[in-house]
């Protein structure tokens, strides 16, 4: 391990953040905050432009004679059936966030979008601007990270690793081992710090979770750091034996109990009322979602902009930081694919579902706040992680849809610190795919003590902007590593 | 120029420069044989 400057580097690195941060977490929050403000401020246009470049490359991709190219050799077959493959995309991209942010982040946009215009415009455009969030260009990002891995480690024989391509397409010369050295470090560095989020997301849905089932309010740290413990002792035993058969039961338990709440919610909140907002968010997102992609805000007042960088920006750089995390997964379950396959089937899908999803969490929420007069909306400036329950409180059998929550956010964590070890530590050992127990479990602490300090700041604000400090160098990468695979794909034959 | 003019300048014209590298690096010629013989494309076998 000693031998290997990158992984020393790496978890140095991410050791002195996760020093700094329990040493100092508001100084971190504030650090983060500043530079991510600036640096918002700065390239939103490059971010904006950037995602919309990457959705408008996978269809062109898909639409091209490129589309035909096999993610393997020729005659490779896919590993799993269609079915079992986009139940995984699913579980890739299902993770504890949509159990988190289902109803608060559709309300959350309605809470300021209502200033500007009339309320129903507002609960529409609410909707629409949370299905851009989920949708298709975050879909992309993931796309054409997994793209390029998958291409360049089933068709060119190289490691699953993000320098790849680099070398692949230019050769082992000094700028391609240090770009692709330090391409590595970055993509270790983003997937960490979001991995640390996720944790910290979870915590905190957890505990409000438990806060609404034993009747606590306020319960402060000492329950985060309780649920913590039980979450860290959780993923320890994962990392130390070979579990991959089991952890992939876990992950789709806690999709099972997922798509359960989502049936659950459906039949039992005002289903016409659901069905009539996911009817009419599929036509609207559609028709303006590739426009969107382009929309910066320049001419609105400060109020709009701080919300389109706390918001949309965020969640792109989100997007960013899981990339490389995500992307590997996605490669690694789709070989034998061509690439049209592959971009329907890794944008098209999950975009359906989350539009799905939020249609049914966010209208839940809407019919609460405009027919019922119910009181949303303080919850979720009081505190947003309970929106989620306070919703499920109002509907029948909520004990038992609350413990389900809780428990499917406790799988979705754990089983995302446990995926996110093993590809830290086979990023840090040139592609190893059986990298060593040791390097597992370092990463899990670190991953833990990431995760830790991002539930002592105690403010999703504070985790949005940190996770934003890391993941925002990566758009290069993906750039970079997306030049690549269009040169590569020049040479192939079609 | 403020300081806050100049570190946005700086910035952007980081961003100016990396997009120009992309581009130049796309229409790049390269030399044949970048990839060795065992790392050639598997699909052409």
């Amino acid at each position: 391990m000693f031998k290997n400057p990158l992984l020393l580097i790496a978890l140095t690195l991410t050791g002195l953040i996760a020093i700094w941060g329990i040493i100092d977490t508001a100084g971190l929050a504030q650090f983060s905050s500043t530079i991510t403000g600036v640096l918002f401020t700065s390239r939103a246009w490059f971010i904006m432009l950037s995602v919309s470049l990457l959705l408008i490359l996978c269809i062109w991709l898909a639409i091209s004679p490129y589309g035909k190219i096999k993610l393997g050799k020729n005659d490779d077959e896919p590993e799993f059936s269609t079915v079992s493959w986009l139940t995984m995309l699913f579980a890739a991209g299902m993770g504890v966030g949509l159990l988190f942010w289902g109803t608060a982040e559709p309300l959350s946009h309605f809470n300021v979008i209502r200033n500007y215009t009339d309320t129903f415009r507002a609960a529409e455009h609410a909707l629409f601007i949370t299905n851009f969030h989920w949708g298709l260009h975050a879909w992309a990002i993931y796309a054409v990270t997994g793209l390029v891995m998958a291409y360049f480690s089933f068709r060119k024989g190289y490691p699953i690793l993000v320098s790849s391509p680099m070398k692949a397409v230019f050769g082992q010369r000094t700028w391609t081992r240090s770009v692709g050295w330090l391409s590595d470090l970055l993509a270790i560095y983003a997937i960490a710090i979001g991995i640390g989020g996720s944790i910290a997301m979870g915590v905190f849905q957890i505990q409000s979770g438990v806060e609404s089932l034993l009747g606590l309010h306020n319960s402060g740290l000492w329950l985060a750091g309780v649920i913590f413990a039980v979450l860290c002792l959780s993923y320890i035993l994962p990392l130390t034996v070979d579990l991959s058969k089991g952890m992939a039961t876990l992950s789709n338990t806690a999709m099972a109990i997922a798509g359960g709440l989502l049936i659950f919610v459906l039949l039992t909140g005002p289903t016409y009322y659901i069905m009539s907002a996911i009817t009419g968010s599929i036509g609207d997102y559609f028709a303006r979602v590739v426009p969107h992609g382009f929309k910066t805000y320049t001419f609105f007042d400060e109020k709009v902009t701080n919300w389109f960088q706390s918001w949309t920006l965020t969640f792109m750089v989100w997007w960013l930081a899981w990339a490389p995390f995500v992307g590997v997964f996605i490669a690694r379950i789709s070989k034998g694919r061509t690439i049209r396959e592959y971009i329907i089937g890794v944008i098209l899908v999950p975009t359906f579902f989350s539009i799905f999803w939020f249609g049914v969490f966010s209208s839940v929420g809407f019919y609460g706040v405009l027919k019922l007069d119910a009181p949303i909306l303080e919850v979720l400036k009081t505190n947003i992680n309970d929106t989620t329950f306070f919703v499920l409180r109002h509907l029948p059998l909520s004990t038992l849809t609350i413990i389900a929550t809780v428990l499917a956010a406790f799988l979705f964590v754990v089983t995302s610190v446990v995926s996110a070890s093993f590809v830290l530590s086979m990023f840090a050992s040139g592609g190893d795919l059986n990298p060593p127990t040791r390097t597992k479990l370092i990463w899990g602490a670190i991953l833990g003590a990431l995760g830790l300090v991002m539930i002592l700041s105690n403010s999703i604000d504070a985790v949005k902007s940190i996770i934003g400090l890391a993941a925002l160098p990566f758009i290069f990468i993906v750039l970079l590593v997306a030049v690549c695979l269009l040169k590569a794909l020049k040479s192939e034959v079609v | 120029m403020s300081l806050k003019n100049f570190i946005d300048t700086l910035l952007n014209v980081w961003v100016f420069a990396f997009i120009g590298i992309l581009v130049w690096l796309y229409f790049k010629r390269e030399p044949e044989g970048n990839e060795t013989e065992s790392q050639k494309s598997v699909g052409d076998n």
